[in-house]
């Protein structure tokens, strides 16, 4: 018989004490719910409802309800939207190529040397604000920019030749920079974890590095690819900086439109409408990711 | 010694460490060689180095006479079937079987033909379209052995690959093994730990002892003649006593101890000096009786021990006793039970007694 109460001095070696103590179970339960309340209430209080008032916000039109906000929305700006996806789709599949590249060479590198200097130095993006990679590229991008000074140094390009790239090239180019490396971290992090002899397998039958990577380790790490890249498009779809700094003009994307609406106009409807959209977006993206992960555990 | 694997002056090290100290050995065509020892002993290197994913710090690798050292693994003609399989869960068995004839661009129907060749040749017809998470141990197994015969190697190298599956089936993947490798007639090297499978499975067991080799021989050799204390140890005569000897032409003279009797052995080409040695045998190689009934038929090739029975259990078949010698005590199995505390004489018949001098070891 195990005594309903026990003091410490009732233990004995043979007691597992990582097993929680279930003596009194009321208290407990009690206190789980204590613990779980303020968390409950900040997702509540600063999630759940604000996100509820903006999608109905979205519906609200002079007191009434209706689809008004919308047809505005698209109206005025369904080019920002398509302008958003564009963006949006280049940049991920840049970001899939760069990381497959960096963690599949982190992984079957042979240079010791290149694969740990890569190692230190693919992860230093991480670090840095959406805001400051947007300042630091409209340096580095502008039409007389120090790219297109180096271009022009090299003598590959004359000044009147050169182009600025601070439009939706820019753009991309700065959720690649940033977002590679989240990516990569996680990317990395899987294929390490695969069965190194499962690559050398395949190397004892004669695949080239390149082979082992695209047929034996990506379709090992797909889902967690899959998942980078789904937490990358949600960031993105959140910046607001990035094209109000590199992208001073139309069209722009959808973030930059909702911030003119509420600025310039005061015009919460179709800012919530618009909202709406690029939550709409990314759902689409976690309802592919979801059918995915379904169909891989059937 | 024209072997078709050989390994010359081979050395192995991992930053400061020598893994493998001078290995050399010779394999014949369509000979099946173990390499046996304990965990750390440089086995697996060996096979990884002859495999071509340990690169060698000396020394050289040749097959047929080629040398094959600084070769990448997919030239040497070698096929490594690793310990955990290492098949790849994404593709199916006729993808895993077919993945070395993809690579070496055969026509698709050859390679169709050819899975299905190996298939048959390992009883994995029905297994085609599944992929390795829905297979058992030894299917998995037997998908590996496939996927590396598929390419037809000249060389087979087996690194425990029955280490993972459970005790019965591996009895049975054993024999299955070393028929298939006589019947193709295949040069296998095969690493293990386990003693029992290297004496079924191969013509010839290479152990291995803190990176050099301890001993070469068929099974009834490393068994029977082991050339070191280690061996003898290694190979199951875990029992120990010190005995004094005296080397006189081909006889062996043990001086009387404190647990032995004077005897007379037949040195039968044993490298031993006179001096301070050490006495090694197996537990079921002994007569073991009641120290009052033993006769005087003693010294004649074999050594007499006197000793206490300490403990008595039933492993099942033969009755185990420790019999406490002095400040040791040793394993023996015998046919009859002998009580806790009883008197009793241990007699070791002299050709299951493997003396070495004590500056031997």
């Amino acid at each position: 018989m195990v005594p309903a109460v026990r003091r410490p001095s009732d233990l004995t070696p043979a007691d597992d004490l990582s097993v929680p103590y279930s003596g009194d179970p009321m208290p407990q339960t009690l206190l789980g719910l204590l613990l779980v309340t303020p968390a409950l209430a900040i997702v509540i209080l600063l999630f759940i409802v604000p996100l509820a008032s903006s999608i109905t916000g979205a519906f609200e039109v002079d007191g009434g309800h209706g689809l008004g906000n919308f047809a505005k929305a698209f109206e005025l700006y369904a080019n920002d939207m398509a302008f958003t996806v564009v963006i949006v789709l280049s940049s991920t599949a840049l970001i899939g190529l760069c990381s497959i590249a960096i963690s599949g060479y982190l992984t079957l590198g042979s240079n010791p040397r290149a694969v740990a200097i890569l190692r230190w130095l693919y992860r230093w993006p991480l670090f840095v604000p959406f805001i400051v990679v947007g300042q630091v590229l409209r340096t580095f991008l502008a039409k007389n920019g120090l790219m297109n000074s180096l271009i022009v140094e090299t003598g590959l390009l004359t000044a009147s030749q050169t182009t600025s790239f601070l439009d939706w090239r820019g753009i991309v180019i700065a959720f690649t920079w940033k977002q590679t490396p989240f990516v990569t971290l996680l990317l990395a992090g899987a294929m390490a974890s695969l069965d190194r002899s499962m690559i050398e397998s395949a190397r004892n039958l004669g695949a080239s590095r390149l082979r082992i990577l695209f047929e034996i380790i990506l379709p090992q790490v797909l889902p967690t690819l899959m998942v980078g890249l789904i937490l990358g498009i949600v960031t993105m779809m959140s910046v607001l900086s990035v094209p109000m700094m590199v992208n001073a003009q139309t069209p722009t994307m959808i973030t930059a439109s909702m911030a003119f609406r509420i600025n310039a106009y005061g015009d919460y409807g179709v800012a919530n409408a618009l909202g709406v959209v690029s939550l709409v977006m990314t759902s689409a993206v976690a309802w592919l990711y979801l059918r995915q992960t379904m169909r891989d555990h059937r | 010694m024209g072997g078709y694997l050989e390994i010359v002056a081979a050395r192995v090290r991992y930053g400061d460490v020598e893994v493998l100290k001078r290995i050399d050995l010779s394999v014949a065509k369509g000979e099946f060689v173990a390499l046996l020892g304990s965990s750390g002993c440089g086995k697996t290197t060996l096979l990884r180095a002859i495999a071509g994913f340990n690169p060698l710090a000396a020394g050289e690798i040749r097959v047929g006479g080629r040398d094959v050292s600084r070769l990448p693994p997919d030239k040497r003609g070698m096929a490594l079937v690793f310990q955990s399989y290492a098949l790849w869960p994404h593709m199916t068995v006729d993808q895993n079987i077919g993945y070395g004839l993809k690579l070496r661009r055969m026509p698709a129907t050859a390679a169709t033909a050819r899975v299905t060749e190996v298939k048959k040749l390992l009883g994995l017809e029905e297994f085609g379209q599944r992929k390795p998470g829905e297979l058992s141990g030894g299917q998995r197994q037997r998908v590996a052995l496939g996927r590396a015969l598929a390419i037809n190697p000249d060389i087979l190298l087996l690194d425990e690959p029955l280490s993972n599956l459970d005790a019965r089936i591996r009895l049975t993947v054993r024999h299955e093994i070393s028929a298939l490798q006589r019947r193709l007639g295949i040069t296998a090297v095969h690493v293990t730990h386990d003693r029992e499978e290297a004496m079924v499975m191969a013509d010839r067991i290479v152990i291995l002892n803190e990176g050099e080799i301890a001993q070469v021989g068929t099974p009834t050799e490393v068994y029977n003649q082991p050339n070191s204390a280690f061996v003898a140890a290694f190979m199951g005569a875990e029992n120990l006593v010190d005995i004094d000897v005296r080397v006189a032409g081909e006889a062996i003279e043990v001086a009387e101890g404190p647990q032995n009797r004077r005897a007379v052995l037949r040195r039968s080409g044993r490298r031993l000096e006179s001096g301070r040695a050490i006495a090694r045998f197996r537990s079921d190689a002994i007569r073991l009786s009641t120290a009052s009934a033993t006769s005087a038929e003693d010294g004649d090739d074999g050594l007499l021990l006197r000793g206490t029975v300490e403990q008595v259990g039933y492993p099942g078949g033969i009755w185990r006793h420790v019999v406490r010698l002095g400040d040791r005590s040793v394993m023996v199995d015998a046919e009859d039970r002998f009580d806790n505390g009883a008197e009793v004489h241990l007699r070791i018949p002299g050709d299951r007694l493997y003396v070495f001098s004590e500056a031997q070891q």
